[in-house]
């Protein structure tokens, strides 16, 4: 990223870099904090059947094949928040490079989704029908589609669903968000979004033929 | 015979099953619920002597959840439980209505002296 903020509108795409950076990372650390109390109290859940052991109250093989289940499991799904918090961090590596945007967003929304669970609304991923490489910046496109995505579960109610669909074109990505209630009072003020995609040659716009909108947000191929 | 009966409210089910198993160990006597609306369903069936609600829940969220067991058992003492160092870092408030807060990874005994401390200070 550009240490010399020329512009104010080059200031604002750098400080909503960082935001955006830090609700990623926020949220993943809950969730790892998650990951370790459990790991945690299992560890001193053993613990206190050995002590019940040494005082004559064994403990059952089942027990023991449960709680290593547990451990096993939560070490699983921290393995995973942070391989996936590494390819998110190691998005911002290069300012452009060739990337896998369906792979990209598929781990964007993986990161994302502790959000929506929060809603209880379903993120759901609808790729291409195959690759679709991409020359840009990787994190300004996930940017987007994270914002985006904020937007949509800002006006989200329980049980909705939240859709991203990848679309090739000859000349760019479309990536279509939709699941937008704007009868949940949404303002649609889309002038960062707007400033966001321009400045890697892409466009925002928004349909809201009936309910609900959908967000379409192209990105150049640069092929 | 129980010291005393906690509720701990938490969408994380192996951590508050094995704190509940935990506590046993230590005549505490406990249930959990994994959403908001379950406990205070809970907490109208049963009574309990604190509640340790975490702050982060899935659809109702800790801070509502606090506010309506208050509404309705204003002197049972809640205990909330917060990310990592967030509350600290001033980036979470904790409501007024809270007794207190614990920031996970909880510490067990840490755990009993503040619910002992809740309910002394009843």
């Amino acid at each position: 990223m550009n240490q010399n903020t020329g512009s104010e509108e080059e200031k604002l795409l750098m400080e909503n870099s960082l935001t955006f950076f830090g609700a990623i990372t926020a949220s993943v650390s809950h969730e790892l904090n998650n990951v370790i109390s459990i790991i945690n109290q299992t560890a001193g859940l053993l613990d206190d059947l050995l002590i019940g052991s040494r005082e004559g109250r064994p403990i059952k093989t089942e027990r023991l094949e449960k709680m290593a289940g547990s451990v096993k499991n939560q070490t699983d799904r921290g393995i995973d928040i942070i391989r996936r918090l590494n390819k998110f961090a190691h998005s911002t590596d290069e300012p452009v490079r060739e990337y896998d945007p369906g792979d990209m967003i598929e781990n964007l929304v993986s990161l994302t989704r502790r959000l929506a669970d929060m809603k209880k609304v379903t993120l759901e991923m609808v790729p291409a029908d195959g690759p679709v490489p991409v020359v840009g910046n990787p994190f300004q496109a996930q940017q987007a589609v994270f914002m985006a995505i904020r937007l949509a579960l800002s006006t989200s109610l329980e049980n909705d669903t939240i859709r991203i669909e990848m679309l090739e074109q000859e000349d760019v990505l479309k990536l279509l968000i939709s699941g937008i209630r704007s009868d949940q009072g949404a303002e649609f003020d889309l002038s960062y979004l707007k400033l966001l995609t321009e400045s890697f040659g892409g466009t925002i716009t928004h349909r809201s033929e009936g309910e609900p909108t959908t967000l379409e947000i192209t990105v150049p191929r640069g092929k | 015979m129980y010291k005393f009966r906690v509720l701990l409210i938490d969408d994380e089910e192996e951590l508050v099953s094995a704190l509940v198993e935990r506590l046993s160990y230590r005549d505490i006597d406990s249930e959990f619920a994994l959403t908001g609306p379950e406990g205070i369903d809970k907490m109208r069936q049963s009574v309990f002597d604190v509640v340790v609600l975490d702050l982060k829940l899935p659809g109702m969220d800790g801070t509502e959840v606090l506010s309506r067991i208050k509404k309705e058992h204003p002197d049972i003492p809640v205990l909330m439980i917060t990310g990592h160092g967030s509350v600290a870092n001033g980036q979470e408030e904790i409501p007024a209505q809270a007794f207190d807060f614990l920031s996970k990874p909880i510490n067990l005994e840490d755990l009993i002296k503040k619910m002992q401390e809740a309910i002394d200070s009843g």
